[in-house]
């Protein structure tokens, strides 16, 4: 089992406009359990991409927020229409803004979650999420696949596959 | 018109055969064409192999529910997607 832990760093600026070096915990609090990840396509996809002679795109760094709420994890529309992912199927949704509207699930993506050096197929709903400045929501449907850690005191989280 | 609403009528409409026949285990569809698969690997390659890397065809385990899908986060719009 490989192990990843994420410690928050970072800096604000005080209302008297003087730079502070901001707690891991407050971090934590504000944005979320994040990690790095690297979107790709699946061994398969890249298979027949390269038998068709179909261009494919680099692999693409991002982020992911780690939302223990969702049942399925998601990733970015936009990202995923970049990379022309298969649509396997589709997922009605609401939000306050928006009522009924569809939500493709696609398939073929290699997610690899960078600090750990572990890669995995997965299946994301794509969502628009980019304004968040994330990439793709991680769910239940992949922590079911490790362990996660989530320390508020010490504002780290760790997550182990 | 969504991209597999045709798809996903002919797998409401036939579900009462598919349970009775084929149980747990996955079907692509594609327009009218149908094909059972006994895992979902093997039924998501199938479906990018005949109907192109990049497609667009449903695939389904063959349950009497879907499993739920819930995203607070979203649907609250704690996070602010679409």
């Amino acid at each position: 089992m490989t192990i990843a832990t994420y410690r928050y760093e970072g800096e604000g600026i005080t209302s008297e406009g003087e730079q502070i070096k901001l707690r891991p915990r407050d971090i934590l609090i504000n944005t979320g359990p994040r990690i790095h990840i690297q979107i790709d396509y699946s061994d398969y996809m890249k298979k027949l991409f390269t038998e068709r002679a179909i261009d494919i795109i680099e692999s693409r760094k991002g982020m992911a927020l780690i939302d223990t709420g969702a049942t399925k994890s998601c990733i970015d529309l936009e990202l995923a229409q970049d990379f022309s992912f298969p649509v396997i199927d589709e997922v009605k949704m609401s939000t306050p803004s928006h009522s009924n509207y569809t939500s493709p699930l696609y398939s073929g993506i290699m997610l690899d979650i960078t600090a750990m050096a572990k890669k995995g197929y997965v299946e994301l709903l794509g969502v628009e999420i980019a304004n968040q400045g994330i990439d793709v929501i991680i769910g239940r449907d992949i922590l079911a696949m490790g362990l996660l850690v989530y320390n508020g005191v010490d504002g780290t989280c760790a997550f182990a596959i | 018109m969504t991209m597999l609403e045709k798809e996903t009528k002919i797998f409401e409409s036939k579900l009462p055969e598919f349970v009775e026949n084929n149980l747990n285990e996955f079907v692509v569809i594609k327009g009218e064409e149908v094909g059972f698969f006994a895992n979902k690997l093997d039924a998501v390659n199938y479906g990018m192999r005949t109907y192109g890397p990049t497609g667009c065809f449903l695939v389904r385990q063959v349950a009497e529910k879907q499993p739920e899908i819930s995203m607070p986060a979203l649907t609250l719009g704690l996070l602010q997607s679409k």
